[in-house]
């Protein structure tokens, strides 16, 4: 795959049709190839119809709102990166994105600017999700033969301590959310209690001690977990 | 009147107790006394018409005898006077030696009046109720005396006193306490209604009084707290609303104007008296958004749920996009407008950070001289991470350096409302760094600009 693809291909999911000229007209001339949608159902059959490289979605949509059709794209494609618009800033709204999936967030009014960046960083961000080796800090991931060395130590784990380790390296320097976690390693089972998630950080944790007692994972109090690399 | 109303219940109860027990011991007392006189009064008065009836008819041997039965065996005495004071018989205690009447008495019971008196007798001063009837024997006019001591009475009367002052305390201080324990009784599903309503936060309304079992007026009141607690949580829930709705309904607009502008504005075919039009009202666009931010903010602050949701952020990367939608805002001004200082990283919450940085440098803006130079600058030290913003202004007096991060202060002069502050961003720079676990501060001399730090902790507590 080369460095960066000639023409990005975006969705943009969004009600008001204003907003939608502006950044339909900004998006091209920077290079992307940009479909609308004007409401969630029409989003999820184009999804359905082609693969994208990005979804920039917004959460206030008639019929089915964001969180829901962003939910609904991560059971069909796990790799999609979405991008979500919102009028509201609170931290519950926030939550509400990660826990269906979303990438990253962004408030309304944001500068043109600001949405360029995030898209670029979506892109690389993808293209290392695809990557077979993870590296955050001393850790080092290869989800190719599924094997974690630290500072070149091995560290033996089993197989879902490795989908819960990698997935929190993945986003590394995010917080990944406990909802997060049950939808993406126990496959949204709806027996699986967020509990069982903490169990694993848990073993995570004693398995991966710091001898400076630092913790990696980081617990994000009312949230979820995050890694950190120092 | 602060007293605990526990306090005012046991010590009007003991008051009015005190009233009633010292009013019925007096009544008592005065009541018992005048009843046990009367039983005296009547010995002395059957035993001296008996003794005055033998001795008029038998005489000396006669008044011995009868006045032995006649009168009680202890306190008592009797004797016979001549119509001239003198003492001719006696009988019983020894105060019977002298004339136990004075002369007026005598004379009245010569005269034919019987008089029943109380009176002082012997050396001990002794009272006695005394009785004088007149007599004859033989001819002669004569006067019998009977006398019975009131020592018995007064000794029964004693008694019941010392009794009651020891009962009627002690029965008081019992019954106070008995005050005391059911006022506290009655009054402790109040108290835990107290320390319940007091855990109800504006952040906790969904919590409610336990009401107790018993339909009382406490439980009523309960009941009562518990239906306001339910308006008022009505309430808050419509002002969430109100309040979420308001910000989509200011964003929305704002964002469509903010993305054709700035698209527009990306362009190279716009001619330069349009770009200079377009960029104006792009920074009135973003003020407009900046205060929407802050009134929300504000609003999320003074409900308590100021929340946040952190990850790692470079603090240079921070400054940088707080600087960028500010920079046409002092190119408006001649500004240099510098960022620099360390990479580090931060443990915060992104859209808060660059909120309260984005709060920093426009306050630094508004404040610098035309030509002048703000200066932002990212440092990190072993416990924490921070931005500090300094301006070439006017600085601050030293009496306001104190106030400036309080909501709605404005220093007079330079810093009023021409430059368009609403005396709410500094505050909530300050509420943004609280909620992180960090400080604000600033240093500022007069004539020489002000510096304006926001520091985080780089271990925050979440």
């Amino acid at each position: 795959m080369a460095d960066e693809p000639a023409t990005t291909s975006l969705l943009l999911v969004e009600d008001d049709r204003k907003l939608v000229r502006a950044l339909e007209r900004g998006l091209a001339r920077e290079g992307y190839a940009v479909d609308v949608a004007y409401s969630g159902e029409e989003a999820l059959e184009r999804v359905g119809g082609r693969t994208y490289d990005a979804v920039v979605l917004d959460v206030m949509l008639p019929g089915a709102d964001g969180f829901e059709v962003c939910e609904a794209m991560r059971r069909e494609q796990r790799t999609l990166p979405v991008l979500m618009l919102t009028a509201r800033s609170e931290v519950a709204d926030r939550i509400r994105g990660l826990d269906a999936g979303a990438d990253d967030y962004l408030v309304k009014p944001f500068d043109f600017g600001e949405l360029l960046a995030r898209l670029r960083a979506l892109g690389r961000r993808s293209q290392s999700e695809r990557a077979p080796l993870v590296e955050v800090g001393e850790l080092r991931l290869d989800s190719a033969t599924r094997t974690v060395t630290r500072a070149g130590l091995q560290v033996e784990l089993t197989a879902r301590e490795f989908e819960v380790l990698e997935l929190l390296a993945r986003h590394d320097g995010q917080v990944v959310s406990r909802r997060q976690m049950l939808d993406q390693i126990w496959d949204g089972d709806d027996d699986g209690s967020p509990n069982v998630v903490d169990v694993y950080v848990g073993y995570l944790r004693r398995k991966l001690e710091n001898p400076s007692g630092r913790q990696l994972i980081r617990t994000i109090r009312g949230v979820g977990f995050m890694l950190e690399s120092e | 009147m602060s007293l605990p109303i526990r306090v005012r219940l046991t010590v009007w109860y003991a008051a009015v107790l005190a009233v009633v027990v010292v009013a019925l011991g007096a009544f008592l007392v005065v009541r018992l006394g005048s009843d046990l006189q009367a039983a005296v009064d009547r010995d002395v008065r059957q035993g001296v018409a008996t003794i005055a009836r033998g001795y008029a008819a038998h005489g000396t041997n006669e008044f011995l005898e009868v006045a032995e039965t006649a009168l009680p065996s202890g306190g008592s005495a009797a004797q016979v006077l001549d119509a001239d004071g003198r003492v001719l018989l006696t009988y019983g205690d020894g105060v019977s030696a002298r004339q136990m009447v004075p002369a007026g008495v005598r004379a009245g019971a010569v005269a034919g009046r019987r008089q029943l008196v109380t009176l002082r007798l012997g050396d001990s001063e002794q009272r006695f109720r005394v009785m004088a009837v007149p007599v004859r024997r033989l001819g002669r006019r004569q006067v019998v005396v009977a006398a019975e001591s009131l020592a018995g009475v007064e000794r029964s009367v004693q008694r019941v006193i010392v009794l009651l002052l020891f009962a009627g305390p002690a029965a008081l201080a019992a019954t106070a306490l008995g005050g005391w324990w059911l006022a506290r009784k009655a009054l402790l599903p109040v108290e835990r209604m107290i320390s319940q309503a007091e855990d109800i936060g504006i952040d906790r309304l969904d919590e409610r009084i336990a009401v107790p079992r018993v339909q009382d007026e406490i439980g009523y009141l309960a009941v009562t707290l518990n239906a306001m607690l339910d308006r008022l949580e009505r309430g808050v829930e419509d002002k969430h609303r109100l309040i979420a709705d308001a910000s989509h309904e200011l964003r929305t607009p704002l964002a469509v104007m903010r993305a054709e502008l700035d698209v527009t504005l990306r362009g190279a075919e716009l001619a330069p008296n349009a770009r200079a039009v377009l960029e104006s009202v792009r920074e009135e666009v973003g003020r407009m958004a900046r205060t929407v931010d802050n009134l929300l903010t504000l609003a999320e602050v003074d409900e308590g749920r100021l929340g946040l949701l952190p990850q790692r952020v470079g603090m240079r990367d921070a400054i940088e996009a707080a600087v960028r939608p500010l920079q046409p805002l002092a190119d408006a001004k001649h500004l240099r407008l510098d960022v620099g200082g360390a990479a580090c990283q931060a443990q915060a919450d992104p859209q808060r950070l660059h909120q309260a940085i984005s709060n920093f440098i426009e306050n630094a803006i508004k404040y610098a001289h035309p030509d002048g130079h703000v200066r932002v600058m990212s440092w990190c030290s072993a416990e924490e991470v921070g931005v500090t913003v300094a301006d070439d202004g006017p600085g601050i007096p030293a009496e306001a350096c104190a106030h400036i991060f309080d909501r709605f202060y404005r220093v007079d002069g330079a810093r009023g409302r021409d430059n368009g502050g609403s005396g709410l961003g500094l505050a909530i720079c300050r509420e943004i760094a609280g909620a992180h676990g960090g400080r604000v501060s600033v240093v500022s001399q007069e004539g020489a600009g002000s510096t304006f730090t926001l520091a985080l902790p780089r271990d925050p507590p979440v």
